[in-house]
Order: structure tokens, then sequence, then C-alpha cells
């Protein structure tokens, strides 16, 4: 076990890049996840945003916005000057402005965009905001199309706003619907795994592959596939150790939530599946390329791309519908989707089993898939030189 | 000078893994981006119509006119699938149907989760109930327009635009691309830290090589700054060439205003890798480890990868947005676009610049009269 040791031997000495680069991922992973924990769970609850609103008309309908917005957000009273504002929405006084331009009541029937908004870049509640108000505008339209006065319409169209539906949530993963917290860090596992573990393997791979140490193996009676062997035996001790570090993590930010979760069982197969994948991705990437520099770029644009296109970074739902079919092939979707599968439910009835371990066998091949190339490829390497 | 700038020029193209991450990668990252959710936000517009199970609780007339309502949707925003209760919860319980909406005298909408697709079902139902009330009301005062109601209601119109607060429209997918140029631009940081390398003695042959000249170091660091800061600059107006003509990203009229940004942004990213370039003693892996480190993290703060990172920080740490290059230069981008505000332009331009300054002001006091006993 030679080849083994070596290996082992050579990515201990390493270890700290190991963690250099998990405590940068981890950072940069705790920020998105700070972020999109807070736009992207209450999108249930109706939010209520400080809004201003600018009147350059100042008829009954512009009246009317104003009252509607009071209704449903809190409304901010801000001098109508350029520079205030920009003040304002700088420092997030009012996630929202809207203008009313003079003439709004002539311009709401016979125009689209008659309102102009503006928002704190990168808000995505404002976008309820849009819709409410929309709804809002179209109403008073249709009271004033078929034959109410425009302060009738105003009056019928505020007094809709009370008619909302009634939606019941099925408790069905015990945590009232709501995704639990631990789950936003497992979305972005697959940019730390893919990231991490192959910086740091192929790192290792890129001694093996120096001249001398090459030369001096190959003159060992030791053959090929014994070696590549112990290598891949190696990887996956690599492998599991992080794999056991990495579920340090929510074990302690999250404690029991985390711990005594009855989809745990799940979560650890799922997560081992994507360890595979990622040996396998970095033993690839560490029998093409040549040096530290090229492994870089070469795993940068693989994790990132995968973690993009394969729903990591941005909501599977929200890519086109093309890139969704490309999804598919990659196993970071599948694990994604799995993911998915064991936040909201607490138990997993028979079908979910079966798409679960579906999801589970995808990934898996995935990385034999990937190992076989890369054996290829390295088998191929030798007999050129030979 | 000319052959200092001439040899600098060369090495500088010459060293294929900076010129990828400073060309190559962000070229590809926009590419992603461009993938994923287009520059309009266009995956948008195509969302997948979402699977919902009926059950037909009674035998109102409301509960048909909503089942005739959703039918009328099928395919297209949602899937239906009319069903009995018992099974309905079943394949909701499955994860098969995103919701069940109980069509009766009352219509009810139940679901299993709290996310992008129960929200649009959510929504779904709101609407019509609000749009149920209003034929009411309308028919209750006023049968006889119940007609002209319902032309008008198939004129829906969208009526608000997003604008800046000078009244310009734009288009917030465009904020991911200008988080782009901004990473791009720090991504000098590594063109400079090697440059900056190959003055230290201890670090590099050619470090040694160029330390022995009689040149004045100001000069040799002056030199440095221009060429890498050309080959940069070229760099993102190739990076800007592609958005723009390739991939179609629409930056409004604002195209002069963006290429000075980009332009002190190259400045400020090549100098802070000067700098780390030349402090310290660390190893040339250890220095290249902080450039990396430091553009990412100013990267990520300024709203990179979430566009709402840029908020978090700005409600938290404030001060941090004054002083990220990164920031500085999206901030300067959104001057432009969002807020309509020159004067805030023109001090983040004017940070930026003094930063650089202050940056090689270090560079050169940190190699200024160094000398080896021994290498």
């Amino acid at each position: 076990m030679k080849v083994f040791k070596g290996f082992l031997k050579i990515a201990l000495r390493n270890i700290h890049v190991m963690f250099v680069y998990l405590g940068i991922y981890l950072i940069i992973t705790f920020m998105i996840q700070a972020s999109v924990k807070n736009t992207g769970v209450d999108q249930f609850q109706a939010v209520s945003l400080p809004v201003a609103v600018m009147d350059h008309d100042g008829g009954t309908l512009a009246e009317g916005i104003r009252t509607f917005v009071k209704h449903n957000h809190k409304l901010v009273e801000l001098e109508d000057k350029k520079e205030v504002l920009q003040e304002a929405l700088f420092y997030r006084n009012v996630d929202y402005i809207i203008t009313i331009p003079k003439g709004i009541e002539t311009l709401l029937m016979e125009e689209e965009d008659a309102l102009q908004s503006s928002k704190v870049p990168g808000s995505t509640k404002a976008y309820y905001v849009d819709q409410q108000i929309n709804t809002f505008l179209n109403q008073v339209r249709v009271y004033h199309d078929s034959g109410n006065s425009m302060k009738d319409a105003v009056q019928s169209a505020l007094k809709l706003t009370e008619e909302k539906a009634n939606v019941t949530l099925l408790d069905k993963n015990g945590n009232g619907g709501v995704i639990p917290e631990y789950m936003y860090l497992f979305r972005f596992f697959p940019y730390i795994f893919i990231a991490v573990i192959c910086f740091v393997t192929s790192l290792v791979m890129v001694v093996f592959r120096e001249k001398d140490l090459k030369r001096r193996l190959q003159c060992a009676p030791i053959s090929l596939r014994r070696q590549n062997w112990e290598q891949i035996l190696a990887f996956l001790v690599l492998g599991v150790i992080f794999w056991i570090l990495i579920h340090i993590i929510p074990a302690v930010i999250y404690q029991k939530e985390f711990l005594e979760s009855p989809t745990l069982i799940y979560l650890l197969m799922n997560t081992f599946a994507l360890m595979l994948v990622s040996l396998a991705l970095s033993f690839f990437v560490g029998s093409i390329a040549r040096n530290a520099q090229v492994i870089q770029s070469i795993v940068n644009v693989i994790s990132l791309g995968m973690c993009f296109v394969g729903g990591v970074f941005v909501p599977y739902e929200m890519l086109g519908t093309s890139i969704r079919k490309v999804a598919q092939i990659l196993p970071v979707y599948w694990y994604g989707k799995n993911n998915d599968i064991l936040g909201s439910n607490i138990t997993l009835t028979s079908q979910l089993q079966t798409e679960f371990f579906k999801g589970l066998g995808i990934q898996v091949l995935f990385a034999a898939a990937c190992v076989c190339v890369a054996l290829a490829v390295i088998k191929g390497n030798e007999q050129k030189k030979a | 000078m000319g052959h200092l700038l001439k040899y600098r020029f060369l090495q500088i193209i010459r060293v294929k893994s900076v010129m990828f991450w400073t060309m190559l990668f962000p070229i590809i990252l926009g590419t992603l981006f461009y993938v994923s959710f287009g520059t309009s936000g266009n995956g948008v517009e195509q969302l997948e119509a979402v699977p919902v199970a009926v059950v037909k609780e009674d035998e109102s007339e409301k509960g048909a006119v909503f089942r005739e309502f959703l039918e009328q949707l099928d395919g297209d925003t949602i899937i239906v699938k009319e069903i009995t209760e018992e099974k309905a919860m079943q394949l909701l319980e499955a994860g098969e149907v995103k919701g069940v909406y109980f069509a009766g005298e009352k219509q009810t909408l139940t679901v299993a989760a709290s996310d992008l697709q129960e929200s649009i079902l959510e929504s779904l139902l709101d609407s019509y109930l609000k749009n149920q009330a209003m034929f009411f009301d309308i028919m209750s005062t006023d049968p006889g327009k119940i007609e002209q109601a319902m032309q008008s209601m198939s004129e829906y119109r969208e009526m608000i635009r997003e604008t800046s607060l000078g009244g310009r429209t734009l288009n917030t997918f465009v904020q991911y691309y200008f988080a782009l140029i901004a990473m791009a631009c720090m991504y000098g940081c590594f063109m400079g830290t090697r440059s900056a390398m190959e003055m230290k003695a201890n670090l590099t042959p050619l470090g040694a090589r160029r330390n022995v000249t009689p040149t004045s170091r100001m000069k040799l660091i002056i030199c440095d700054m221009i060429a890498t800061f050309t080959v940069h600059y070229v760099n993102i107006l190739i990076l800007l060439g592609y958005l723009i003509f390739i991939l179609k990203v629409d930056f409004g009229d604002q195209t002069g205003s963006m290429l000075l940004v980009s332009m002190i942004g190259s400045i400020i990213g090549v100098s802070v890798g000067m700098m780390i370039g030349s402090i310290g003693r660390w190893s040339a892996s250890v220095k290249d480890g902080i450039g990396i480190g430091f553009s990412m993290i100013c990267s990520f703060l300024a709203g990179l990868m979430i566009e709402t990172m840029r908020n978090t920080v700005e409600q938290n740490f404030p001060i941090i947005n004054r002083i990220n290059p990164a920031a500085l230069i999206s901030d300067a981008f959104y001057c432009l676009n969002v807020y309509d505000d020159p004067v805030r332009y023109q001090r983040n331009l004017l940070i930026m610049v003094i930063m650089s300054i202050i940056f090689v002001g270090i560079s050169f006091l940190a190699v200024r009269r160094e000398c080896y006993e021994s290498i």
C-alpha cells in the first residue's frame, strides 16, 4: 500500500490548504445563506415595506393610491426633492418610491406604465408592491369603465383589498411548511464540496505527476492498475474525512434541530453521494491538469458552472426551459432535488423513497463515469509516453 | 522607459493563468449568468407550470365557475387534475401536486410548503377572489354594466414602470452584470500581485535581476503599473464588448460613464494587487492566496453571487461599503442607473482614486531601498 500511504502523507502535509479553502468557502456560503434567508422564506407572509408616495397630481386617484399604500405598507412622508429621495433610498429609509405623474386619471385609462417606481437595488420584496399596486389600479380601471365615477371606483377598489385568499398549510415536514434552516446550508453544499475537495485532492495528484516521482513509480513492481486503485482508495479516505468534518458545522450551529431530524440518515446519504461526485470530479481534473494553476481555473469553472446551471445559486424554478433540460444531466441537480424532498417531508412515502434513491443513483453513476474517463485518460497518457 | 514598458507587457500576457483569471473567467461567468437568467430575467417568464389538484366540493355555481377559471389556465400557468379530496391529499403528500384547490361555495387552497410555486398558487386564488368580489359588486349595483366590466377586465395592463430616480427605465437583472464587471476589475489584483512579486528578489528570479538595475524603484513601479493597468483595462474592454455586443446586455445610454468607472476600477484592482505583492515577506503562494481571498470576499460583499448581499452589508456594516473597492465600483454603477446621483458617483470615483494612490504609495515605500544580504 505504498501509493496509498504516500498519497495520504502528501495530503496530510497539505491539510492546512483544505482548512483555508473550507474557511473561505464557508464564509461565502454563510453570507449567501444569510441573504437568501432574508428574502426566501417569507414569501407567504404579507410584507410591509417602507414606501414613499410622490404625488404630482393631487386628484382622487392619487389620494386613493396613498390610502392603498397606507393600508398595506408603511407610508413614509418625504420631501419631494431628488436629493432627499436619493438619500432615503440609499440608506434604506424607504424601499420603494412611487411617483404619480400629473394627469394620472387620464393616463390610467389610456396608457400602460402610468406610474413610475424606484426601488432599492436588489430588493425582491419590492416586487410584491408592484404586483399589489398593479392589481389595485386595474380594479379601479374596471370599476371606472363600468360607469362609476373616479371617486366611487377608488372607494370600491379599496374595499376589495379586504378580500384575501384562504390558504391552509399542510404540515407535512413538522415545521409548519417552512423549510428547516439547516436545509439552506445543505443547499449550498455542492459548491463547497466540489471546490474544496477538487482543490485539495487534485493538488496531491499533481505532485504524483511530477516527472521524477512518476518515473520512480513506473519502475516499481506495482502495476498501473494497482497504483490507480490505491490512489482511489486514498481519495475515498480523504473524502470521508472531509464528509465527517463538514457535518460538524450544522451539528454545532443547529444542534438538536439538525441531529434529531427524522430525515437525517437520508441527508447523510445524499451528501455522501455528493462527496463521491466531487471526488470523482477531482480525480478527473487531476488526471487532465498539469499544474496547480490550471487546476484552480478548471475547478472554479466547474464548481461555479455546475452550481449556476444545477440550481444551487439561482433557484431551479427560475431557470429557463432549455437550461433546465441541461441541468438534469448534472449530479448537482439531483442532489438539490433530493434536498427539496427532504426539506419538505418528515417521512418519505414509498413513492418519495423511489424518487430519492433515483437521485442518489444518478449521482453515483455520474461519479463512476467520471472515474472511468479519468482512468482512461491516465492509461492513454501512460501509453503515449511509453 | 520604452523597453521597460514593452517587456512588462510581454511578461504579463505570457502568464496564461493570470490571463485566464482576468480575461477568460469573467467572460465564462458572464455566460453562466446569461444562460441562467438571461439579460432581462427571461428565465422568469418561462416559469414551469405548477401541478395542482382541484377538488369539487359541491354543486354550487360559484364552485363551477372557479373550476372553469382554473381549466382555462390549464397548461400555461398550472396543470390541473380534478380528483377526489382523498386522492388529492395523497398527491400533495407525495409532492406530485404543489397545492389543492377546493372549489365549492367557498374557494380555498391547501399547500404543503411556502415556496415560489405555492406563492403563485396563492396569488392566483387571491386575484380570482378579488375579481369575483368586484363582479358581484358591479352586478349588484348595475347589472347592465357587467359586459363593459368584462371587456375592461380583459385589458389588464402593467401600470408600473421601474425607473431611476431621474425617470429612466431600468432593468434589474443588469445589476448582476454590474457586479460581474466590478469583480473583473478586482481581478486586476492578480496581475498586480504578480508584477509586484517580480520586483522582489526573494520571490522571483526576475525580481533578483531587476533589483540589480540602477533604475529608480519608483520608475519601475510606475512602468509596471502602467503596463499592468493597460493590459487589464483591455481585458475589461473585451469583457464589456462581449457583454454588450454578443450577449446583448442593455446597459442603457451610460456607456461613456461606464467606461470611466471600469477604468478607475481597473486601476484600483491593479494597485491593491501591487500592494499585496510588495509588503511582507510571505512566499509567492501565500501572496497569491491573499490576493484571491481579498478579491473574492470584496466581490461577494458587493453582491456578485446574490444581489441582496450589498444591502445586508449596508444595513449592518455600512463602513465596509464605503471602503470596499468592489462595492465602490458597483455603487458607482448604481449611481448611474438607479439613483441618478452624480455627486455620489463622483465621490465614489474620488475615493477609488485616492485609495489607488495610497496603495501604490505603500508599495513604493515597501520596496524602496530594499536590499538583500543573501538570497
